[in-house]
């Protein structure tokens, strides 16, 4: 045998092979749960303060629209900031349309002003979804980190929304009526956009 | 556009299927070519000529993935050309690529040589079953796309050292492989 009828040889492996190469991605590294719980908290306290503080806001600046979105990008981060005025309800039901092969919900935490999905799968994959309820006249802030990443803007189900890519970890934000929502995992960005899609919010009447 | 609906164009016998095959995997091909031949306009040759022959094959056929279709068309295409081209210098990575596998696979005895080439296809995919993905996503990067140790480094987030110490034992497997199974003496 020699080099040369080896890699003739190989030029007709099924093409399985081939597309299984073409499609590989190397996996991400998983964030270590103790860190991803310490961000959480982070997140959660500073949104319950500046939730507290932002009551007294007025709100007539902001009548014409649901919620008013304020965008500041400072060095490295961007802090996206949410009024409401609109009349309260309750935090929707959700049910999820598309799941990624594999993947299965390991948490699922809600209360009267936030909801938190958690999905994972054996390989490592993982993805969130948080929803936070803005009450009339208060604000919501988040802050994501977005140097050196990569911004997209897009539409879910006519919504303005927002997608940034970095390190390997893609984070899907936008709202709908009172809610923020915010979704994030280390899956491809395509099948994230296609969860968020595809979500069914379910307000009680 | 995606590789469903492109498909489609060439169904619809829309010549609009080759400008939209180049515009999404134009760039794969011309690499892969490029890989194989060395030298920028052969490549683009090649990867014309292939949109021709994927024009011709589609329909009837109906890929399960459009990129790795036209892959394995530009692959032939290029390794026939690079047959033509033997007064070229062998620079290219398929050249690197055959002399590295040659030390494995080679035997002084003649007995492979007599050896289907179907037969030998038969073997490697079974070879490539034992791997793990990472190392046969390596195998196949290397060895049938003729990619560097720098690209797939970059691929897989390794080191090119990495690559090559991975790519040494895979080869070493090979060669106890075929040699079990008495292809090698």
């Amino acid at each position: 045998m020699t080099g040369t009828s080896f890699i003739n040889a190989m030029g007709k492996i099924d093409e399985k092979y081939v597309i299984e190469a073409l499609n590989y991605q190397r996996p991400a590294r998983r964030r270590p749960q103790v860190r991803l719980t310490i961000r959480r908290s982070v997140i959660a306290a500073s949104l319950a303060v500046v939730v507290v503080f932002s009551g007294l806001m007025t709100v007539e600046a902001y009548r014409e629209k649901v919620i008013e979105v304020i965008v500041q990008v400072f060095h490295d981060l961007t802090d996206y900031r949410y009024i409401s005025n609109v009349e309260d309800r309750d935090m929707p039901e959700i049910e999820f349309g598309f799941i990624p092969d594999g993947m299965t919900e390991t948490t699922h935490d809600v209360n009267e002003r936030r909801r938190s999905v958690l999905y994972e799968a054996d390989s490592g994959d993982f993805f969130d979804l948080y929803m936070f309820q803005i009450q009339p006249g208060d604000s919501l802030g988040q802050i994501i980190d977005t140097e050196d990443a990569i911004v997209e803007e897009f539409e879910i189900n006519g919504n303005e929304a927002v997608a940034v890519t970095k390190n390997g970890t893609n984070t899907i934000t936008w709202d709908e009526y009172n809610v923020v929502y915010r979704m994030q995992g280390n899956i491809d960005l395509d099948a994230l956009k296609e969860i968020a899609r595809n979500l069914k919010i379910i307000y009680d009447e | 556009m995606d590789d469903e609906q492109i498909i489609e164009l060439f169904f619809a016998r829309s010549e609009l299927a080759i400008r939209e095959l180049d515009v999404k995997h134009g760039k794969a091909c011309y690499k892969l070519s490029y890989n194989i031949l060395n030298n920028v306009q052969d490549a683009e040759e090649c990867v014309n000529d292939s949109y021709l022959s994927t024009w011709n094959a589609i329909p009837p056929q109906r890929p399960r993935s459009l990129l790795a279709f036209v892959c394995t068309i530009v692959r032939n295409l290029s390794i026939t050309r690079h047959r033509v081209n033997t007064a070229m210098k062998r620079n290219s990575q398929l050249d690197i690529a055959i002399s590295e596998i040659e030390n494995s696979v080679a035997s002084p005895v003649g007995v492979e040589e007599e050896l289907e080439a179907k037969r030998l296809t038969r073997l490697i995919e079974n070879f490539l079953d034992t791997l793990t993905e990472e190392n046969r996503v390596i195998f196949v990067r290397r060895y049938w796309f003729s990619e560097s140790y720098a690209e797939i480094a970059e691929l897989l987030g390794f080191t090119e050292k990495k690559v090559s110490v991975r790519l040494t034992r895979t080869r070493k497997q090979l060669r106890e492989y075929l040699i079990a199974k008495e292809v090698l003496v």
